[in-house]
């Protein structure tokens, strides 16, 4: 059933010899791009125009199937909950005598567990565009003009192409829009929750470009154009641009509100909505428009995030260079300076991990008025001279239950680098990946404990289980893999002949233990695979030439 | 005294911190009346800061000088100049909606003018020495006129009632105010701007030395400029247009202290009642013959004020407890005419006349006095007494006259009374006043406390006295008399709140605030209250009057800059592709 591929220099050699033969035969094995899907693998075969699928099955079995997408791979990326993956394919323009039929661009979907993948031509485009950004909420893709070498000679980087992949192919045609733009490049794309806003509840897609925003309204393509919000005064001759922006959907008592932070100014700008009707109070425009309010906080942002807070809710602003946070009143402008032990430049919000709000118990917490907690520290390395060490929780409320906006330090004496969330059952969690540093942490938030783990040197790369019971470390490119699981803190190691490229624990049927899948990007791909519980040797299983079968 | 009349003038008189603009009675929007200005006889100056210095180690914002002045409030919009960016933003109340549209050259005074169909706004460029005129229609629809030619150095407009000529002039308070004025100079150029005609035109005249104040004879048939010569009368419905026919002198001393004039001219423009510091006559000058007579009372005249309809003058004496009733109706009075009132067992020192017109507030803030009176006019005029909580400083009536605000003092200890008197006059670069000053009548022996109270008139219910972080600075009454709004501003120590108080129910919201306030008043026509804020970028709170929810906009030119691409017409005016 396999058809083997030889290496670069071979194929060369067997060029003269192989007539017509596919290319697939004669293109090198890189290092491919890996998803994890959950139950599967996905392995983006560029070179063949496939994804490969890896799924674990009992006694450590791999089988491998393979998943034909469209011609020229340019981008691919997992939705956000980890279950499908979007290929992006640039397509074929056949010339005189081109063995190769024309394909236009498309998107190809493949859903973990389902056989079929949904691959959606874009007809619309002669030009593929490579940038992909993919709704959260499952309904909508959008594609953008990508960079390097998939760009085209002439290119308008506004260009968007809107596919609604909640329906079968070919039931929703895309839309083609171009952002209306004073200059701007799209930078960031933002998918909304359903906003609450004058005209009803809608999603909207924010786009940041490098000098504004553009809102629009996606539920509904017919829907009029965006409405385009300015970040530069006109009189300012600097050019500001947008660095990230939160949403907050609206609850009973007040409408949506975004906000955003500035790469280049010290103010954080608000936008609330209002509608926009005509003197009989019929719907103008879109029907509504944003209200905008600037708020200085001394320095610039280095992340925001909407908290409740005893006093309602706020906008969180950290400004490390002040030492400080800014707490926003997006109503009045108000604001409030929050000192803080060290210049944390990250935050987020773990109230949802913690299950009840500000860490109280339930009986001290009003129910109706329930306030955040927050986890700061410093991940960005750009700014890693000014940063300090560890990381913090700021109570946002409840001065019953804790102090007014406390702030407690965790004593993690690295410097933190990233995050890493752990799901259900162990979402109050969270693993500390330090900076330059041989060690990582376990914290744990109700606790607020930090469990340090040790490693021999800095290198090393983690993986937290998606099914949450455990984190992986491993060394790129090394012969290192170590499980550490969350129960008991203890870490094992796995015995690996090969080096190792990538560390997935994938689930199994029921009933089955889950399956760690170790990759080997050497001998074609190779992977090694473990029992993910009782990690023994005895039972493991070892593949290699995972990419040299099953040409497209 | 004419600053305490703004504060009943709920249904349009500006109360503009940069005392650059006035709009008639008859706009519908409204401004505040602030008590911390006391002492500016323009009735112009504002209050704000009572310190200096102290900077917080983390301030919430750090803010530079704002570029917008003080706004001026029309009946759906505010209106705020940019003289840096040259540009006009005006703010819809009711949507928050922001607009901006170029003016001239540094845009900076801005007036309202009067209208039954239209929003509309008249903006003094001072670089380009031109005029703007914006009229916004009911269906959002923008238009704009330019008057070139326009007298330079003008810091004030005032509009006529009636909403066809506005005046740019040079108010030499504002100046002296400011340490700016040229000793040599009489800035007696003015320029009447004839906003009906199409498109509007101006004229500049030359009216006495040194104007202090402006008129209007209430059909918008005359212009008066009171100056140091006296009363100079400009005839509006002259053919060939506007010409000064009259000066009228305002008394037979040459070497008289023209400062020491607290000058009134009745609303049908027929006559002019000056009130001196320390005389105990009433001159009345009648601006059609020239006429000069005069009443004598009791003892030095501490007040004087007019009914809006210019019918009746109350001048108070202090020193007697008497007031004096004028009719003007017909013309000067004899006066065998004037009704003389004692009120008997207070201290009575200024007044202020209700919009009713009826009704006259009369209370002393030169003695720590928990007290008003409240005198009812007619036949035989009635007087009872209503008990506050805490000294008086300043009596702000309700257009109906049925309730009131008051603003409480209290007595200085001796160092503050002298800084006080030693920075007397003036208002701040920033919209904030200096501290208190005394009135020519009135010595300001009380300074701003840090209270106000909700007086009912009407029935005998007691007052309701609500404690304030810092002294209050402003307020702004509703023209239904229901709400009104006071404003606190203390910079030293970043303390700003909006206080929104209820009629008849004495409820009190407070709304903390993010910047200073620099002017409060009402969209009438929006139902919603204002508190524009000194910042950068130019901020205002609205509060809907009806659930007191406050809302904030900040960056009127970035928000002018939103684009709804449906629209066929741009924020801006433009059409988009």
């Amino acid at each position: 059933m396999s058809r083997s591929r030889v290496w670069g220099p071979l194929c060369a050699l067997a060029l003269a010899g192989c007539g017509g033969r596919s290319s697939f035969w004669s293109a090198p094995v890189g290092s491919p791009l890996t998803f994890s899907l959950g139950s599967e693998l996905a392995v983006v075969d560029t070179s063949a125009d496939r994804v490969v699928v890896l799924t674990p099955g009992a006694d450590q079995t791999l089988t491998t199937t393979a998943v034909p997408v469209g011609v020229d791979i340019l981008n691919a990326a997992t939705s956000p909950d980890g279950k499908k993956l979007f290929v992006v394919s640039g397509g074929h323009r056949a010339q005189l005598g081109d063995p190769l039929p024309t394909e236009p661009p498309s998107i190809t979907v493949i859903t973990d567990g389902v056989a079929e993948p949904q691959r959606y031509d874009l007809k619309e485009l002669t030009e593929p565009l490579a940038g992909l950004a993919i709704d959260p909420g499952g309904q909508w893709v959008v594609l953008y003009p990508g960079t390097g070498s998939s760009q085209p000679y002439v290119e308008n980087p506004n260009e968007l192409l809107v596919v609604d992949v909640s329906k079968a192919p070919g039931v929703v045609p895309p839309v083609v829009h171009t952002l209306m733009s004073f200059g701007g490049h799209p930078q960031r794309f933002t998918f909304t929750p359903p906003l609450a806003l004058p005209i009803g509840v809608h999603p909207l897609l924010i786009v940041e470009s490098d000098q504004d925003l553009s809102l629009l309204q996606l539920d509904d393509m017919s829907q009029p154009p965006e409405i385009t919000v300015p970040l530069t005064n006109g009189s300012d001759t600097r050019l500001l641009a947008p660095a990230g922006l939160v949403v907050y959907p609206g609850d009973a008592s007040s409408g949506a509100m975004v906000g955003v932070r500035l790469a280049n100014d010290t103010d954080v700008v608000t936008l609330q909505f209002v509608p926009n009707v005509d003197a009989s109070g019929n719907p103008v425009g879109n029907g509504f428009l944003p209200t905008i309010n600037l708020n200085d906080v001394g320095g610039t942002a280095s992340d925001i995030a909407f908290v409740r807070t005893d006093s309602g809710l706020r906008l969180a602003a950290l400004v490390p260079t002040r030492t400080k946070a800014t707490l926003i009143d997006p109503v009045t402008n108000l604001t409030t300076d929050v000192a803080l032990p060290a210049g944390y430049q990250n935050l987020s919000v773990v109230t949802n991990a913690l299950g009840t709000p500000s860490g109280c118990s339930t009986a001290a917490a009003s129910p109706s008025a329930p306030t955040d907690v927050a986890l700061l520290w410093n991940g960005a390395s750009g700014q890693a001279q000014t940063a300090q060490s560890g990381v913090a929780f700021w109570a946002l409320g409840q001065a019953g239950c804790q102090p007014y906006r406390s702030i407690d330090t965790v004593g993690v004496s690295d410097s933190v680098a990233q995050v890493l969330d752990v799901p259900t059952p162990n979402q109050t969690l969270k693993v500390l990946q330090t900076r330059q540093a041989a060690a990582f942490c376990i914290l744990n938030l109700p606790n607020r404990t930090a469990q340090p783990l040790e490693t021999i040197n800095d290198g090393f790369a983690l993986a937290v289980s998606p099914l949450g019971d455990q984190v992986w470390t491993f060394i790129p490119g090394g012969l290192t893999v170590v499980g550490t699981d969350f129960a008991n803190e203890l870490p094992r190691s796995l015995l690996i002949e090969r080096a190792v490229s990538g560390v997935y624990e994938l689930s199994r049927p029921a009933g089955s233990n889950p399956a760690v899948v170790v990759l080997h990007d050497q001998g074609g791909l190779g992977a090694t695979v473990y029992d993910a519980v009782t990690l023994a040797d005895s039972t493991r299983r070892l593949y290699s030439g995972l990419l040299l079968g099953d040409a497209p | 005294m004419i600053l305490f009349a703004a504060g009943s003038a709920c249904a349009g008189v500006g109360a503009s911190e940069s005392g650059g603009s006035s709009a008639s009675p008859s706009a519908t929007g409204a401004g505040g009346s602030s008590v911390n200005g006391l002492g500016n006889a323009s009735g112009s100056a504002t209050g704000g800061s009572t310190g200096t210095g102290g900077v917080s180690s983390l301030p919430p914002e750090t803010e530079v000088e704002s570029s917008y002045e003080v706004p001026i409030a029309t009946g759906r919009y505010i209106w705020v100049a940019n003289p840096d960016s040259g540009r006009v933003a005006y703010v819809a109340g009711a949507t928050l909606e922001v607009h901006t549209v170029d003016a001239g050259n540094a845009p900076t005074y801005i007036a309202a003018v009067p209208s039954s169909t239209d929003d509309a706004v008249v903006v003094l460029n001072v670089l380009s020495n031109d005029a703007t005129v914006l009229r916004v229609a009911s269906d959002g629809t923008l238009s704009k006129d330019t008057v070139s030619d326009v007298a330079p150095g003008g810091n004030a407009l005032t509009v006529s009632p009636g909403g066809r000529w506005a005046m740019a002039w040079t108010n030499v308070q504002a100046l002296q105010s400011t340490a700016t004025m040229d000793q040599l100079r009489g800035y007696q150029a003015v320029t009447l701007i004839d906003l009906a005609a199409q498109p509007p035109s101006g004229t500049i005249l030359s009216v006495g030395f040194r104007p202090v104040d402006v008129a209007y004879a209430a059909d918008d048939s005359a212009a008066f400029a009171v100056t140091q010569d006296g009363v100079s009368v400009i005839d509006l419905a002259a053919a060939g247009g506007p010409r000064v026919t009259a000066n009228v002198a305002l008394t037979t001393d040459l070497n008289e202290d023209a400062d020491t004039r607290d000058v009134s001219i009745t609303p049908n423009g027929r006559l002019a009642l000056v009130r001196r510091q320390g005389s105990a006559d009433v001159d009345i000058a009648d601006l059609t013959t020239g006429t000069l007579s005069s009443i004598t009372l009791s003892g030095a005249v501490t007040d004087l004020d007019l009914t809006a309809d210019g019918a009746t003058a109350v001048a108070v004496v202090r020193d007697t407890s008497e007031v004096a009733i004028i009719p003007l109706g017909a013309g000067a009075p004899d006066p065998a005419q004037v009704q003389h009132v004692t009120i008997t067992g207070e201290t009575v020192g200024s007044a202020s006349i209700a919009a009713d017109g009826k009704t006259v507030l009369l209370y002393t803030n030169a003695v720590a006095a928990e007290r008003l009176t409240v005198l009812t006019l007619g036949t035989s005029p009635t007087f009872r007494v209503v008990r506050v909580h805490a000294p008086v400083l300043a009596v702000f009536a309700t257009p109906d006259a049925s309730n009131a605000v008051v603003f409480h003092g209290e007595s200085p200890p001796p160092a503050t009374m002298t800084a006080t008197t030693a920075s007397a006059g003036g208002t701040r670069a920033d919209g904030g006043a200096p501290p208190s000053t005394a009135d020519a009548g009135t010595p300001a022996s009380q300074v701003p406390s840090r209270a106000f109270s909700l007086v009912p008139l009407a029935g005998n219910l007691p007052a309701a006295i609500q404690e304030t972080d810092v002294p209050p600075q402003a307020v702004a009454i509703t023209p239904a008399g229901d709400r009104v709004l006071v404003t606190e501003r203390d910079d030293t120590n970043n303390v700003f709140g909006l206080y929104v108080g209820q009629f008849p129910s004495l409820q009190i919201q407070k709304i903390t605030l993010a910047s200073p306030p620099i002017s409060v008043g009402v969209l009438a026509t929006a139902n919603e209250g204002y508190v524009a804020q000194k910042n950068a970028e130019g901020r205002i709170t609205f509060v809907a009057l009806d659930g007191g929810q406050p809302r904030t906009v900040t960056g009127f030119e970035i928000g002018a800059g939103v684009v709804d691409w449906a629209q066929s017409v741009h924020a801006d005016g433009g059409v988009n592709p």
